[in-house]
């Protein structure tokens, strides 16, 4: 019950603070499973609009239960929610994208307010093919940095998309096998079909728990992949 | 516009990184680990449910101690049969030095799936939900913990969480992580026909707790008084009466009800109402098989086959 409200309120902010005309925003739903030691499924939701001049805003969750992985002499406690607000900054005639924001944390490890980043610079900003090196992360409090690589293919209604990145700076997860911190690296291999003008079905495998930015710079525990379906309409 | 815009934020995100520090910390996982471990002995569960749905409990290989003393691991091997003496002993002597009379309580540990823990001097002893007292020894005094499932208990994880405390208000807790394995089964009774030799029926297996489980099916034809079979088809079947279950060994992919043919084949079987137990049984976590529920089976003979 308390999903479909979300899912509700995401729409409706969508149309509230946009209108009803064509191609001002969109709204995506997702659901992340994983099995293997995480053992959940993430439910996301996001909803972004496009506010001109190359500014955007974007609302979104991850939503899951939480769970504990026993390990010899310790337990891991993982899972938990996430809510982010972002605004980004994408122009049109530069080669990167930006966004800051504010995150709401509720997992084993946080319950507090985070600022979060993104940032993508394109290598080929010509072309169906996009190649671009990203960072994003949670900038405070406790630094969490993951620098990676996105590349992307669009051909007809098919678009291919495949990205990697590894923390840089801080912990994004804990080993199963000693129960210590540690760097995981991020995975996701999509492909995505266009389902007419408006809407578009993707599958993906991945490690990275969700959309939010604290849960995309977060992998499965033992970074096993998950399967992803999501669905996106433009508004 | 767009120019200065693009400076400043490059210059907020330097900063931002640049300027934080802090505790290392994740953003969702995060580790609970315990101090040395040592072994620990086998569990007594106090088993309150019927005959169609009995539980197993599984301590999985570590125990958090979230005070200033020991933790204890599971041993290999384990069965849930006899709990108790090994761990009341190593508890005991992590409390050496403590003065006094130790007193033992459960804590609920705020979460929804924290089972009540009951102490006793013995297996099979009274057991105590409450304060118990425990002399602390360098040997160990050895004393035993017990924990009741509720029917149809829905978390695959949970602990049994207590605090030891002494006159001087030194206080120890400790939290025993347990996986549950919790199914039922149901069979609703089929009458059959003499000249038809051969009769099938299905059995229900509900998994409550715990996906993908591998449960085995057998059967037993000796009723037994705990079975609870309805007074009227308290008649073993006869040994001439073939019964099988080609489906076993069942796997419950999924949460939910699997239906599982069973069997029935006679050259001659006379006219009454009999029972066959249905034994469901699914492997321990940790090696070994886990007790066992009985699901009686009832069959209507409904007139003579010879």
């Amino acid at each position: 019950m308390r999903k479909r409200i979300l899912v509700a309120a995401l729409v409706g902010l969508s149309a509230f603070s946009f209108g009803q005309s064509a191609d001002i925003g969109s709204v995506r739903v997702g659901l992340r499973s994983f099995g293997g030691n995480e053992g959940l499924e993430y439910l996301n939701l996001a909803a972004q609009g496009d506010l001109g001049a190359g500014f955007k805003a974007e609302v979104a969750g991850t939503f899951s239960q939480t769970s504990t992985f026993y390990g010899n002499g310790f337990k891991i406690n993982h899972g938990g929610n996430d809510f982010e607000i972002r605004g980004i900054y994408a122009p049109r005639q530069m080669p990167f994208e930006l966004s800051l924001g504010l995150g709401l944390a509720n997992t084993p490890e946080r319950s507090e307010g985070v600022l979060t980043f993104r940032g993508a610079y394109d290598l080929l900003p010509v072309g169906p093919n996009r190649l671009a090196v990203e960072a994003y992360g949670v900038a405070t409090p406790n630094p969490l940095v993951v620098a990676g690589l996105t590349d992307s293919f669009t051909s007809g209604a098919l678009s291919y998309d495949v990205s990697a990145g590894l923390p840089v700076r801080g912990t994004n997860s804990v080993s199963t096998n000693t129960g210590d911190r540690n760097r995981v690296a991020l995975y996701s291999v999509g492909a995505a079909y266009s389902l007419g003008r408006s809407s578009t079905l993707r599958l993906a495998i991945t490690d990275q728990l969700g959309w939010t930015t604290g849960m995309m710079a977060t992998p499965a525990l033992g970074g096993q992949p998950g399967l992803e379906i999501a669905l996106k309409v433009r508004i | 516009m767009t120019r200065p815009l693009t400076y400043l934020g490059c210059l907020g995100i330097a900063m931002m990184i640049a300027g934080c520090g802090g505790a290392n910390q994740t953003y969702s996982p995060s580790p609970v680990v315990s101090q040395p471990t040592q072994s620990v002995g086998d569990w007594t569960i106090v088993n309150a449910v019927n005959n169609d749905a009995k539980r197993r409990l599984t301590p999985a290989a570590n125990v958090t101690d979230l005070g200033d003393l020991t933790t204890f691991t599971q041993a290999a091997g384990f069965n849930t049969t006899n709990f108790g003496a090994n761990f009341g002993g190593f508890l005991a002597q992590s409390l050496d030095g403590f003065t006094g009379t130790i007193q033992l309580t459960d804590v609920p540990s705020g979460t929804p799936d924290h089972l009540v823990c009951m102490f006793s001097s013995a297996t099979g002893g009274t057991a105590v939900n409450g304060p118990f007292a425990v002399t602390p020894t360098v040997a160990g005094a050895e004393f035993f913990v017990s924990a009741v499932i509720p029917a149809n208990y829905a978390y695959a994880s949970t602990t049994l969480k207590f605090e030891a405390s002494d006159s001087t208000g030194r206080v120890k807790t400790v939290e025993i992580p347990l996986t549950v394995r919790d199914y039922s089964g149901t069979f609703a009774p089929i009458s059959v026909i003499p000249y038809d030799f051969a009769g099938s029926g299905s059995l229900v297996i509900t998994p409550h707790d715990f996906p993908n489980q591998l449960i085995t099916v057998t059967f037993d034809k000796n009723i037994q008084p705990g079975d609870n079979v309805p007074a009227a088809f308290d008649n073993p079947l006869p040994s001439n009466v073939v019964v099988t279950a080609p489906a076993s060994p069942v796997n419950t992919l999924l949460l939910s009800s699997v239906s599982v043919p069973v069997y029935f084949s006679w050259n001659n079987l006379p006219q009454g109402q009999y029972t066959v137990i249905a034994v469901l049984s699914a492997p321990l976590t940790v090696g070994g098989q886990g007790p066992s529920i009985r699901v009686p089976c009832e069959i209507t003979m409904t007139g003579q086959s010879t």
